[in-house]
């Protein structure tokens, strides 16, 4: 049990600081939808040049093939450093990527891996439908195999960058006839093929990083399926775990900053009796189990770490972790709003805009699994209950 | 290398560890019954893991210890927690800690070969200028030595130092609880630099707190499981199935701060007293409310006194006074300097 650094992971870490120190856009991530994105792959490019890109990956595909732990203190010092959100790389570093790493042919490696690494393309993930949600075995959008292709049609939803991403991660029912878990296969959609439609879906807080994707007999050659027809649900589950592990360090770290800036905010502010938040006892209170809960956080983060430096790969545990973030993401967002009462009231004029950030919150304990389905898998896969 | 879990020889000591107590503390030992027979079982229990030799796990060898951490004693009175073994066992560690420090060898051996028994006394009034405070002795035998937590140090007493003694009705009837005052300069005083004697008690507390909320959620899912309502298992409804969920969900948090939290102060790193902190709240906050849900999962019989849920809980309201309470540590965490 050891929290310390080895001698070259403090060297590593050195490296990273030194780096990051120099290299950070100055400019911040621009919000509307295509400038962000250009924003992203400049910024990958960036990382890649400077040796950065993949700190994990394999280096045959572009990676660095470090240890998880260096992982861990690119992730650490990124969010310290206030190094921009990782943008419309997501799916790419933390699904696509990983899950081709795991599942992926040696041809289909060579060829999207260095891709994702060097910004050349992003992905975005073709999972949820309409009508297939927490229930994602149910999914119906189709493909028919006919000749070297599968020809496809359906729907996606909740698409995020599907606006603007080059390659998907896409379920489909390859095989109507099979049981629902069965039939399914995950390939690899290329954006730009004839016969898709893309719909941004506004978000709860004004954002357009989400959207519905429609497939009119679009062609995807069988050579893009991943992992052997029909075996779409255990490449999925192994993508889902991977969200539900590792994928959260940034965001965990992102909310630590943020819980301190709201203690920070607490001592500045007054509230409505003139006296600085920092001395109601019941506000003190909440900051302190918030600031217990985010250590917690980091901890379990560590442990996820330490599992898969035994060489564990993430199975159902990995909900854990992410239901307590994403319940604590909420709480922690909702003080501020208390905290912050009518200066809560405008986006713009503050130097964060915190309601946004408030409004984002609520993602997190839906997307990539609800919390009700986090809490039937911690109940029936980790606790072994009766389904 | 950052690593939060227990190593292979760890692993092999917990084994051994719960092993043990599987079979020699299980928790209907507690069950209503005779008490002088109660107390005769658990100072049994005392003296065969103290014959084992596993409470003084991070005392030094020249003291009859292993030489090994808190990390290690963390392992230990986690398992313990689970099987909520009787306070005494820690509070005697904790003394010969204090009593080696004080260069008190021959006291701190006869602690560790369990010769001498010592017992926590929580103050219920708060007086950092003065030790005439008013105490809840915990399990204490007429003999005991007496503990006390302070944050800037521990205190040990003299049998003879606590007066005004006086048997009384405890909120956790598994342990003998009285109350009285104490009287007069601790024999023995270690004060706590950054990483002292006080923070490792909070670890070793919040171990307690740990396992025991550990130990409430295994048993409910065990129940989930078993007991049937309309023709199935109640675990089957999310209405159950969640709040379980919830539980592991509370462990897993419990459990790691706890360990990144004992690093700190094994390592005397600089945030040891505010991760100490945060894992004492997290633990407490586990415990609580994990014995909580499982009296209300366990429907009728969790409302009687021959379910163990309620002894868990009562438990649980004995240990988190224990080595700061819940207001002294939302202190120390928004005062302590923070996390590296």
């Amino acid at each position: 049990m050891n929290l310390d650094l080895s001698p070259e992971e403090e060297a590593f870490r050195d490296e990273v600081r030194t780096w990051l120190d120099a290299s950070i856009p100055s400019e911040p991530r621009p919000h509307d939808p295509w400038q962000g994105v250009a924003f992203d792959k400049a910024w990958q490019r960036k990382q890649y040049d400077g040796g950065w890109a993949g700190i994990a990956w394999p280096t045959e595909y572009g990676g660095r093939g470090l240890s998880i732990v260096q992982q861990l203190i690119w992730y650490e010092e990124y969010a310290k450093a206030g190094a921009p959100w990782i943008g419309s790389f997501f799916v790419a570093l933390n699904h696509g990527g990983p899950t081709l790493i795991l599942r992926g042919s040696e041809e289909q490696k060579a060829f999207y891996l260095p891709k994702i690494l060097t910004g050349e393309t992003n992905w975005c993930q073709g999972f949820s439908e309409p009508g297939s949600g927490s229930d994602l075995a149910s999914l119906r959008t189709t493909g028919v195999i006919d000749g070297d292709d599968l020809v496809v049609n359906g729907q996606k939803i909740w698409t995020t960058f599907g606006h603007a991403a080059d390659f998907q991660e896409l379920l489909l029912r390859t095989d109507p006839d099979l049981p629902k878990h069965k039939g399914l296969s995950w390939v690899v959609c290329d954006m730009t093929s004839p016969g898709i439609t893309v719909r941004p879906i506004r978000d709860i807080g004004g954002h357009l990083h989400f959207a519905e994707v429609f497939y009119d007999n679009v062609r995807i050659p069988l050579k893009n399926v991943v992992g052997g027809l029909n075996a779409g649900w255990s490449v999925a589950l192994s993508t889902l775990s991977f969200e539900r592990g590792t994928a959260l360090t940034g965001y965990q770290i992102e909310l630590a900053r943020e819980v301190e800036r709201m203690v920070e905010l607490a001592g500045t502010l007054t509230g409505p009796d003139g006296r600085s938040w920092a001395r109601d006892a019941e506000m003190a209170s909440r900051l302190a189990g918030l600031r217990a809960e985010v250590a917690a956080l980091r901890a379990m983060t560590y442990a996820v770490i330490s599992r898969g430096m035994k060489g564990e790969t993430p199975g159902p545990e990995s909900s854990i972790i992410a239901l307590y973030f994403g319940e604590l993401g909420k709480k922690a967002h909702r003080l501020s709003m208390d905290l912050l009462g009518p200066l809560a009231l405008m986006r713009t004029d503050v130097e964060h805009d915190w309601p946004g950030e408030y409004l984002a919150a609520f993602r997190h304990t839906i997307a990539g699994g609800t919390a009700e389905i986090r809490r039937n898998i911690i109940g029936e896969r980790v606790l072994g209950l009766p389904r | 290398m950052t690593y939060l879990l227990p190593t292979p020889d760890q692993e092999e000591l917990l084994a051994a560890v719960s092993e043990f107590l599987d079979h020699e503390a299980p928790i209907e030992r507690l069950r209503p019954g005779d008490p002088e027979r109660r107390r005769k079982a658990e100072q049994d229990l005392l003296t065969q893991i103290t014959g084992l030799g596993w409470h003084a796990l991070g005392l030094p060898e020249s003291a009859g210890g292993s030489e090994l951490a808190v990390t290690d004693e963390m392992l230990f009175f986690r398992e313990a927690g689970r099987r909520l073994v009787s306070p005494v066992l820690l509070a005697t560690v904790i003394a010969a800690h204090a009593a080696l420090q004080a260069g008190a060898t021959s006291l701190a051996s006869a602690l560790v070969a369990g010769t001498r028994r010592c017992a926590f006394a929580v103050e219920t009034t708060a007086d950092a200028q003065s030790w005439e405070s008013a105490v809840v002795l915990l399990d204490a035998a007429p003999d005991d030595l007496v503990l006390v937590w302070r944050p800037d140090g521990m205190a040990l007493f003299t049998p003879d130092q606590v007066i005004d003694r006086r048997a009384g009705e405890g909120v956790d009837e598994t342990l003998e609880m009285s109350t009285g005052r104490i009287a007069g300069e601790p024999s023995i005083w270690v004060a706590s630099n950054d990483a002292g004697l006080s923070l490792r008690t909070s670890i070793l507390v919040t171990a307690l707190l740990s396992g025991l909320a550990a130990a409430v959620k295994d048993m409910t899912v065990e129940y989930a499981k078993v007991r049937q309502q309309f023709g199935v298992a109640i675990g089957t409804f999310q209405a159950v199935k969640h709040p379980c969920a919830d539980m592991a969900v509370r462990c897993e948090a419990a459990l790691h701060q706890n360990t990144f939290a004992a690093i700190c102060v094994r390592d005397g790193r600089s945030d040891a007293t505010f991760q100490t902190a945060a894992a004492k709240l997290v633990a407490t906050d586990a415990a609580m409310t994990n014995a909580s849900q499982s009296i209300q999962l366990h429907g009728g019989m969790g409302y009687t006194d021959e379910c163990d849920a309620g002894r868990f809980l009562k438990r649980a309201l004995v240990l988190r006074e224990l080595a700061g309470g819940d207001r002294f540590q939302r202190v120390a965490l928004m005062s302590a300097s923070g996390p590296v």
